[in-house]
């Protein structure tokens, strides 16, 4: 199945796109496959919803990362 | 260090003696003193308020991101306590005279500069920068005083006592940019005739940790988590606060016309990339990072320039691109940064300008998105005439005027750049903080929760209300929590270290409790109750379109952590 990552962190740019993925993953397994540090990297949603981290990943499902910091 | 206090209806100093103030900084010090010495019916801008500037037990100690200095009083625009908090070198200069605090009493009618060094206070008349812009008053104070000096001073909206008035300090480089905006503390300096304070250090010698040795274990363990943290290694230098455009419009809790929703179509024009690029583009005088402090890590200010690469202003922080900006219908840089720059020539609050002047558009007064309309009523604001008199006056007083049902404020204070819709840990910061609407009393939007639901919002809100003024204690910037993580040992380490005073990781979390427990008290006796506890009445039925969303956090859940819940 293919799942897309959007990220706005720019040290995450790198993963952003399509990911080809097999099994039984979670939001949170998939992201830390990937190098992302859960609850420290990025805020995440999932399809528009705040992710727990432990969705099981649909096909066409869509990843947001989006920055980590208290603004100010 | 010393506490001194200055009467400054008989222009008089004394040091202070109250042994409980004495292991006090920052926010822990203001809040003390005006919940110990203000009368709670006290009238903000009379002879019983008192103004207080108080550093972080580690202002000055050369740790990252730890000059900070807090201000407090009871506040015009909230009739509240307020502390309001900020960075730049004029803490640290203070602390490096041997200072931790000065306690302002009395009022009076002419102006002031108070003028410290080595050798004691000095008052002079402030007549020559009455009613100049505040980079042609710092500019005269630093060529009166000498090229060393940094400064505290109000601007022409202190001086008419407004309540949007704020009080600014001096960046690194000499500007005075760095603003304890909030509450109306400007109005409070100028009720007592406090136009400028003048912090010379001359002939005085840097302050060392009384053990260098465990200070200086305790700053590398510290400064290795600045620079191993994403936020604080990366974002923060590459994007600034403005980062948070593109998430707050992705949550719907981006301002947008007088918050009437939470996205805003013009967004990626002001968002922290398109910051950046423009000016990496331009050169110059402009720049993406840069430190307010010496020596910060962190790095999240900017220096805007405008086509020319000239200086404009600086900083172009989120919180205002957020009111000046999508607040207003305004979706360009440029245009953001000149209301930005006027802002600070006129010492005004950036947040409570964005809130006051967005009641006034949803009104028709003047048009969303109108620039020319804006910075018409801002000079209004500088010359006292009638409107510029309406919007120094808040949101609050905007809205009465006009007969506005949707004014954003909490407490009479205007909310920071989150619909409380969109981002409900701080929509119950904002209805329950003893501050009103401030984002940096209980920071809710890094937590991995789900900010639209009401479910574990008042528990993320009180956490972070209650580490916050650890943070304001010690002179942090708060930018370092993401850092810290809550590990507190390695702070108290380094605080004890620095001062001496031994203290633990679990004393400063008691801490934390214990100031906003006085601050409640504090608000208590002013009159406040849980019926103060509330947001606008809109939040609770109108649906922010972008997130979807109303304010159903339960009122009895936001009662039990507000000031009836709270108080001592």
């Amino acid at each position: 199945m293919l799942v897309k990552i959007t990220s706005n962190v720019p040290y995450l740019k790198g993963i952003d796109g399509d990911h080809k993925v097999d099994g039984n993953l979670s939001v949170e397994e998939l992201l830390i496959s990937l190098g992302v540090t859960w609850d420290e990297d990025a805020l995440v949603l999932i399809n528009g919803k705040f992710s727990h981290g432990d969705e099981k990943l649909e096909d066409q499902d869509h990843i947001q990362l989006l920055v980590p910091i208290a603004g100010g | 260090m010393k506490i001194y206090r200055i009467d400054m209806k008989n222009l008089t100093v004394k040091e202070d003696q109250i042994e409980k103030y004495k292991n006090l900084g920052g926010r822990a010090l203001t809040s003390q003193v005006v919940h110990d010495e203000v009368p709670g019916h006290a009238h903000p801008l009379g002879p019983y308020n008192k103004l207080v500037f108080a550093n972080g037990l580690l202002t000055g100690s050369g740790a990252s991101s730890a000059d900070r200095y807090s201000i407090g009083a009871k506040s015009p625009l909230t009739g509240g306590i307020k502390e309001s908090n900020a960075g730049g070198i004029s803490g640290l200069k203070l602390g490096r005279l041997g200072i931790r605090g000065l306690i302002f009493e009395g009022i009076r009618e002419d102006f002031q500069i108070i003028h410290i060094s080595k050798n004691g206070f000095k008052f002079d008349d402030a007549t020559p920068i009455l009613g100049k812009d505040l980079s042609e008053a710092a500019e005269w104070l630093r060529e009166e005083y000498g090229k060393h000096v940094a400064v505290w001073l109000i601007g022409v909206a202190g001086e008419q006592k407004m309540n949007l008035a704020g009080i600014a300090g001096q960046d690194k480089e000499g500007h005075p940019t760095r603003y304890n905006g909030r509450g109306g503390l400007g109005a409070v300096a100028g009720s007592k005739g406090i136009k400028a304070i003048v912090l010379d250090d001359e002939g005085v010698d840097k302050s060392q940790p009384k053990d260098k040795q465990r200070f200086r274990e305790a700053m590398k363990q510290y400064h290795t988590w600045l620079m191993e943290t994403p936020g604080t290694a990366k974002v923060f230098p590459e994007l600034g606060t403005s980062a948070l455009v593109r998430t707050t419009n992705t949550l719907g809790a981006l301002p947008t016309r007088n918050f009437s929703t939470g996205s805003f179509e013009l967004y990626e024009n002001i968002s922290g990339e398109t910051l950046r690029e423009t000016l990496l583009e331009r050169g110059g005088e402009g720049s993406p990072t840069h430190a307010c402090m010496p020596g910060c890590i962190i790095r999240c200010s900017n220096v805007y320039a405008d086509k020319a690469g000239k200086r404009v202003t600086s900083p172009l922080e989120y919180e205002n691109i957020g009111l000046l900006g999508s607040n207003l219908g305004i979706g360009d840089l440029d245009d953001i940064a000149e209301i930005n720059r006027l802002c600070n020539e006129f010492g005004v609050d950036t947040i409570e300008t964005g809130g006051a002047l967005g009641v006034l558009m949803s009104q028709n007064v003047i048009s969303y998105g109108d620039v020319q309309g804006v910075i018409e009523a801002l000079n209004d604001m500088k010359e006292g005439k009638p409107l510029g008199r309406i919007v120094g006056s808040g949101a609050e007083v905007v809205g009465k005027i006009y007969g506005a049902y949707r004014v954003p404020t909490a407490k009479g204070q205007t909310m920071p750049a989150y619909d409380p819709r969109g981002i409900k840990g701080l929509g119950v910061t904002y209805a329950t903080s003893p501050m009103g609407a401030d984002h940096t009393a209980g920071q809710t939007i890094r937590a991995q929760v789900d900010h639209h639901s009401p479910k574990d919002q008042v528990k993320t809100s009180l956490g972070a209300q209650q580490s916050a003024p650890i943070f304001d204690y010690a002179g942090l910037c708060f930018f370092s929590a993401g850092a810290i993580q809550g590990r507190w040992d390695i702070i108290a380490d380094l605080i004890s270290a620095y001062t001496g005073q031994e203290i633990s990781g679990e004393f400063l979390k008691d801490m934390g409790k214990n100031i906003l427990n006085t601050e409640h008290s504090f608000n208590k006796m002013a009159g406040f109750t849980k019926a103060d506890d509330r947001l606008p009445e809109y939040f609770y039925h109108e649906m922010n379109e972008a997130s979807k969303t109303v304010f159903d956090v339960p009122q009895e859940e936001l009662e039990s952590i507000g000031v009836e819940g709270n108080a001592r």
